[in-house]
């Protein structure tokens, strides 16, 4: 890969951010237009976040409108300096979509060799606004996890399984998953830094 | 501000709170101290930034009725409730906690004061208020007599009832016990308690069963919460 292009690349990624963190911003400030704007140049990420937390599609919908209503009401918390944008709305939406989950009593039902499924089998889609390189460290560093440890990360946070929920379908005490996770975070932590 | 160097447990219980396996009160004391620590609030949010990606799936866009149900939800939502909206949820004063605090000094100040009641600076008070707007409540605390008034406002617990708690900083969230709904009360907060009700410490409320959280450990959301300040 020559520099320029990934000079090119990393400019491109740094004016998306900036952009999306002055739309973010103004719809802060009440602003709707800038909020529509936000919700046509995210909306198709912040779908496909639902739709894998969400298999039926009707459900992934209400819980994307439920993840813009909330991004439109929490907008004047989100502070720059802190996070990126996109980063920020993800996030937001995970919790929504964990909550939908959890008030239904589905959370952590997923079995764990599905949330076990290596993300990086989904295809990268053009218009991608997560910058790629962090993307790759992330999926090469829980690949050194062991692999009953990624799964449990992974069901937590795409599926909502919370400690109680592993200990019961790994037949394994709580304190044990709770350890075990919390190694798994360390180590995950000191692969990133690298 | 901190730039103190995290412990390996810190990191781990940020990326505990990041992931979602925390229980509710444990969630609600890491919240808390991301609210106050600058250095954990940090780790909350590299957390954050580094597991986000694992969220990715493929882009798929939405048909265009989320676009038209989102755009009439947020135009139609009274200004009141775009306002509740806009608290900054583990912060200390914002917008509505202002406004409540003023409405509470303004009845600390005027309303006919009990007698031989010194409206002194000792006085502790929050404004609880949530981002869903689901609950708020103004709670005034007096460390000299240990007299803790609770003001609801709005107690949407639906059919479990509200329950208080005080989240020291940086420590772990202890029960107060169940308040009433909807109208104004009084209690005697225990000294061991009372010792926690001070500066910079975190009241909040979650919904609870009859009775109270079992074991002493919160089951339900916490729906409000506001920081304690000197008024």
């Amino acid at each position: 890969m020559s520099a320029s292009v990934t000079e090119i690349k990393d400019q491109k990624a740094m004016e998306d951010r900036a952009q999306l963190a002055a739309n973010l911003t103004a719809a802060g400030r009440g602003d709707a237009s800038a909020f529509e704007t936000l919700y046509r140049r995210t909306s198709a990420k912040l779908f496909g976040i639902c739709l894998r937390i969400f298999p039926d599609r009707q459900e992934a919908e209400d819980a994307l409108q439920d993840a813009y209503i909330t991004i439109w009401n929490k907008a004047a918390t989100y502070d720059a300096a802190r996070a990126s944008p996109i980063t920020w709305m993800a996030i937001v939406t995970r919790n929504r979509a964990i909550d939908r989950l959890r008030s239904r009593g589905k959370a952590g039902l997923a079995p764990i060799d599905e949330a076990n499924e290596i993300a990086d089998s989904a295809p990268l889609a053009e218009a991608q606004l997560i910058a790629s390189s962090e993307d790759k460290a992330l999926h090469a560093c829980v690949g050194t996890l062991e692999a009953r440890d990624a799964g449990f990360i992974r069901a937590a946070f795409m599926n909502g399984a919370t400690y109680a929920d592993l200990a019961v379908k790994e037949g394994l005490p709580l304190g044990t998953v709770k350890s075990r996770i919390r190694r798994a975070l360390i180590k995950l932590r000191e692969c990133l830094e690298r | 501000m901190t730039t103190a160097i995290l412990l390996e447990d810190d990191i781990a219980l940020a990326g505990e709170l990041v992931l979602g396996v925390l229980e509710p009160a444990e969630a609600a004391t890491a919240q808390a101290r991301a609210a106050t620590d600058a250095a954990f609030a940090a780790e909350v949010a590299r957390w954050e930034e580094s597991l986000q990606p694992m969220l990715a799936g493929k882009d798929v866009v939405p048909p265009d009725t989320v676009w038209t149900k989102v755009s009439s939800a947020i135009s139609s939502a009274p200004v009141q409730d775009n306002s509740k909206g806009r608290v900054r949820f583990w912060q200390g004063l914002s917008a509505l906690s202002t406004a409540a605090a003023l409405v509470l000094a303004y009845q600390v100040a005027f309303a006919p004061p009990p007698p031989a009641m010194d409206i002194d600076s000792s006085k502790l008070i929050a404004a609880l208020g949530s981002d869903t707007g689901r609950a708020s409540m103004t709670a005034s605390y007096d460390p000299i007599t240990g007299k803790l008034t609770l003001m609801p406002v709005s107690m949407d617990t639906g059919q479990l009832y509200p329950e208080l708690w005080i989240i020291p900083e940086g420590g772990t969230a202890r029960s107060l016990g169940i308040v009433a709904r909807d109208k104004p009360s009084q209690f005697t907060v225990a000294a061991d308690l009372g010792a926690l009700i001070d500066n910079g410490a975190t009241l909040a409320i979650t919904p609870e069963p009859q009775g109270g959280a079992p074991g002493g450990k919160a089951t339900g959301p916490v729906i409000a919460s506001g920081t304690i300040q000197s008024l």
